[in-house]
């Protein structure tokens, strides 16, 4: 197993009940700093409830979610942001009423301090912040090669691009560790690719990235870890060649595709 | 001057000049008459200076409105409370002030008085929106609507049953209240109507121009992430109770500041105007106009003052025998078919259709001189 | 989360000590005015009568909120359509005896205004079914105002008549209990309102259509893998509400001297009951109905008149802040339930 010694999130024996149904069941494991943790389970396995509890979306019935060392469960997802936890959304909440340089903007809201009245009356502070976040949010545009739409409205992008809008969005917000929920779902092959190369990269600029994906192939190609769900239970935990000689992932996966694959 | 130029940096400077330009000229020409010209006469008075301060008036409160329902996609069926209470604000501390409170009649007949009212009244909105805003504002849809509307009519039956107290010496019950003075700056009394119509639009033109640089700043896109994906605009880490919360202290700050105007132009205040149906009209007026859209509070003001006037006008002639605000069914109608059909708004609708021809024939000429080269 | 003990135990008195708190300051209140148990009976009397009418106004609301997840504002509109239209058709000649006349033209009332509850959700709901709940509310509202506005026209703004059940004129038989004043009327509306709530009760229970109309309510998506028609669902909704509208406005029609105006107290003050109910709870709207109709009667009646409604929207407000899953409803909060359907 990998070690462990300085875990940047760790869940602990974390449930979480919707009305008599455990979605999550006494869930633990730890995310590694600096590299890419990928949770994975047939549909239905808790991935996403588990995401919506570590980003304070849901709260948490039992356990405790600690991060950098301080609890996080219990506080509002917007103090959770604040505390370097950034995440994408499985189905796409992009800003539809606003351009893609707005919307990261919005990303870079932590960041600013300018208030309501110094926007009105346009003081010379929100304008220097103003002037300071297009510039920056048009690198983030750069980043993940949507700069040339980023007057566009957000909502008429296709949907790969949307996809790669969240990223930035999310990356924009300085994420210490960032959570990605199925960034491949609905991408072409070409893109997959491209986001494979995107991930690797932030996680060689030294970004701890946790990740819900479905996609074997580019689990298997970025992890440096997986972790395994299957009704709300983890059932395994290692690295990708240690899961995939797991006899209860197996069991749990018995004829799906990546098996195959695999073989 | 730069100072000022900067101001209006972010407002779409061409349409602003544009509005400001028609204010002017129709100043101008309602005061010089220039050839006898007269605006209500060619208008069968449907356009009347009077028409045109309460557009102004009234696109001081839609501003707010718009900031509310439009941009934070709050849901505000009870705003009329904001616009009454800064109406009745200004008219009882201006017109009553020593019977009730006993403030001195030297105080009273200051010209900064009534100034001085107006910003307590909006301090007054503001502090009541937040603090009863963070409370309603964690509800969503529909039980937002039906707590703003159960606070505007509240407020109304306040107004018209004297604040609940046996008598009519505070807000004069059903006939309000009257006597109202004119404002003044020093000796410069704000009155006859031309000059109040260039100071009502000079607040309006100012509103807007303050609406459209917060929409484009920091604070105005987390309004607006928050209409457009309260969960996405959360892990962004956007506090999204506390500019709930401060979006509508606004709103209730710009409705406070049309209402103690409305108090100063009409010189006398009465409750019905800020019943449901009040807040109602207003609604209309923001969904007519583009409910995300700071040029929609002009529009909308003006073709709904328009045709109200247009159909009081003339329906009596179409239906001989009716009496009564009939205009409400047009109201109804409009209301619905836009919302069906444009509910962006007439001004964004049409703003989008136009962009999107225009693309269209961007990309046709494109394809053209492709095809040729 | 977890509670304490005695957080726990504050919470369980809680309701009880405001309620004990309210009791106190009304009897303070009344003490002021000499008021005797015999008010305080006539208070309840009252109450309890306008109570069932706004529990029949709330259940309208229940179910239409329930299938289709939009609040019909127009509802009150069926109330004033109903109580307006019967006024009409019972102006109309007809070759019958009075008692006749009225059944006829209650009946021609309630089919009218089901028709056009059936044409507002074809015209207007239908076509916006996907739009946000800000755009429909809006589009609910217009609703709302065209009806009343095409009433100005046809009825104009004066109040109208419609007699007495009982007697079969403009004055009602009174029945006098130690005092306390009762109107014949009053016991057609208990009465009319129990037959109806049963039969809403049997129909949602035990008719494969109410079951249908239920899981709906529970979960559209699993309903139509069954085979439920949503859309026809929807339209029964409307059809049901805007019948339940028209008989409360009726029944009341008698008591209150109809005009084109009178559906938007009434609309509102069902919703309120519905809220105070929790909005999906039938029973609840009807608890909730009696409640309202009870408090603003004694609590006005202790006093001033003209405040009557303030202490119904105060109640609204108060109910969405702290109990927005409503007085009677189970532990389930607005603002959570919103949160995780959207997450």
């Amino acid at each position: 197993m990998t070690g462990d010694q300085s875990p940047m999130l760790s869940v602990c024996g974390v449930y979480k009940e919707f009305g008599g149904l455990m979605a999550v069941n006494g869930v633990s494991f730890n995310i590694p700093a600096g590299k890419v943790t990928a949770l994975i389970g047939p549909n239905g396995a808790g991935k996403t409830t588990l995401f919506n509890l570590v980003t304070g979306h849901h709260s948490v019935t039992r356990g405790e979610i600690r991060f950098g060392g301080g609890r996080i469960d219990g506080l509002a997802p917007h103090e959770i942001a604040a505390k370097g936890i950034v995440r994408t959304f499985q189905n796409l909440q992009i800003f539809g009423n606003m351009t893609a340089l707005e919307n990261v903007m919005v990303g870079l809201h932590l960041q600013g301090r300018s208030g309501m009245l110094a926007a009105s009356l346009r003081l010379k502070s929100a304008r220097m912040e103003e002037e300071e976040f297009h510039a920056k949010a048009r690198d983030y545009l750069e980043r993940v090669n949507l700069l040339s739409r980023a007057d566009e409205d957000a909502g008429s992008l296709p949907y790969g691009e949307q996809r790669r809008l969240e990223i930035a969005r999310a990356l924009a917000a300085k994420p210490r560790l960032l959570l990605l929920d199925e960034p491949a779902a609905g991408l072409s092959h070409p893109e997959t690719i491209a986001l494979d190369d995107l991930i690797c990269k932030l996680r060689d600029d030294g970004l701890t990235i946790l990740l819900v994906e479905h996609d074997m192939d580019l689990v298997m190609g970025v992890a440096d870890k997986v972790v395994v769900l299957q009704y709300g239970t983890k059932i395994a935990e290692g690295t990708p060649a240690e899961v995939q000689a797991d006899a209860n992932v197996i069991q749990a996966y018995l004829g799906s595709d990546w098996q195959a694959g695999d073989a | 001057m730069k100072n000022l130029s900067r101001l209006f940096a972010n407002t779409n400077a061409a349409g602003w000049l544009a509005l400001t330009a028609i204010v002017l000229l129709m100043g101008w020409i309602e005061i010089a008459a220039p050839s006898g010209f007269d605006f209500a006469d060619l208008s069968g008075g449907v356009i009347t200076m009077d028409t045109m301060v309460r557009i102004a008036i009234l696109t001081v409160v839609l501003v707010g409105l718009n900031l509310v329902m439009g941009y934070a996609g709050q849901v505000s069926l009870g705003h009329a409370a904001f616009y009454g209470i800064g109406a009745y604000v200004s008219a009882i501390f201006t017109a009553r002030g020593h019977s009730l409170f006993g403030v001195s009649q030297s105080v009273m007949a200051s010209w900064q008085w009534p100034w001085f009212v107006m910003f307590a009244g909006m301090a007054f909105s503001t502090t009541l929106a937040y603090v009863i805003g963070k409370p309603i504002l964690r509800l969503r849809g529909h039980y937002l609507a039906m707590a703003t509307l159960g606070l505007g009519i509240m407020v109304y039956i306040l107004f018209r049953e004297n604040m609940g107290v046996q008598g009519d010496h505070i807000t004069g019950s059903y006939d309000g209240v009257s006597g109202i003075p004119r404002l003044r700056v020093g000796e410069f009394e704000i009155w006859p109507i031309s000059r109040y119509y260039f100071f009502a639009w000079l607040v309006a033109l100012g509103v807007m121009a303050l609406g459209m640089n917060l929409i484009n700043s920091r604070t105005g896109r987390a309004l607006r992430a928050v209409h457009g994906s309260e969960v996405a605009a959360q892990a962004m880490g956007v506090d999204v109770a506390a500019y709930k919360a401060r979006v509508f202290a606004l709103g209730a700050a710009l409705a406070s500041l049309g209402g103690s105007m409305y108090a100063h132009f009409q010189a006398a205040v009465s409750p019905s105007p800020f019943s449901f149906g009040g807040s109602l009209e207003l609604v209309v007026m923001s969904s007519v106009g583009g409910l995300a859209s700071i040029w929609g509070a002009p529009f909308g003001v003006t073709i709904i003052l328009f045709l109200k006037e247009f159909l009081r006008s003339r329906l009596r002639v179409l239906l001989s025998g009716a009496s009564g605000e009939h205009e409400i069914i047009f109201y109804g109608l409009l209301l619905i078919v836009i919302m069906i059909f444009l509910p962006e708004g007439i001004v964004i609708g049409a703003m989008k259709r136009w962009k999107a021809w225009q693309a269209r024939g961007r990309k046709e000429t494109a394809l053209s001189e492709g095809g040729k080269a | 989360m977890k509670l304490s003990a005695t957080e726990n135990r504050w919470k369980s008195l809680r309701m009880p000590a405001i309620a004990l708190a309210l009791i106190a300051v009304i009897l303070y209140l009344g003490a002021q005015k000499n008021f005797g148990p015999v008010q305080y009976a006539q208070f309840i009397a009252d109450g309890l009568r306008g109570g069932a009418i706004y529990a029949m106004i709330a259940m309208g609301f229940v179910i239409v909120y329930n299938v289709t997840g939009v609040i019909n504002f127009a509802q009150g509109a069926f109330v004033m359509l109903g109580a307006m239209l019967a006024v009409t058709f019972h102006e109309m000649e007809m070759p019958f005896s009075p008692a006749l006349r009225l059944i006829v033209s209650v009946i021609l009332s309630i089919a009218a205004t089901t028709l056009i509850g059936v044409l507002v959700e074809r015209l207007t709901i239908h076509p916006a079914r996907f739009s946000s709940p800000l755009t429909l509310i809006i589009i609910t509202v217009g609703v709302f105002i065209t009806i009343q506005g095409l009433a100005l026209l046809v009825w104009g703004p004066d109040a109208h008549i419609f007699p007495s059940f009982t007697t079969l004129e403009m004055a009602d038989k009174v029945f006098r209990v130690n005092g306390v004043v009762i109107k014949a009327q009053g016991f057609w509306i208990w009465g009319i309102t129990a037959i109806v709530l049963i039969w809403l009760a049997f129909f949602f229970e035990k008719t494969l259509l109410g079951k249908a109309m239920r899981a709906c309510a529970v979960n559209q998506r699993a309903a139509r893998l069954v085979g439920i028609r949503f859309d026809r669902m929807s339209l029964l909704a409307f059809a049901m509400a805007s019948a339940l509208g028209a008989i409360s406005g009726i029944i009341i029609a008698p008591l209150l001297r109809p005009s084109f105006d009178i559906g938007l107290n009434l609309g509102l003050k069902g919703f309120v009951a519905a809220i105070i109910g929790g909005l999906v709870n039938p029973v609840g709207a009807v608890l909730g109905g009696l409640m309202l109709g009870l408090l603003e009667n004694i609590s006005a009646g202790v006093t001033k008149a003209g405040m009557r409604d303030i202490y119904a929207y105060s109640l609204l407000i108060l109910t969405l802040l702290f109990r927005p899953q409503g007085l009677l409803g189970a532990k389930k909060t607005a603002v959570e339930t919103g949160g995780e359907s959207r997450a």
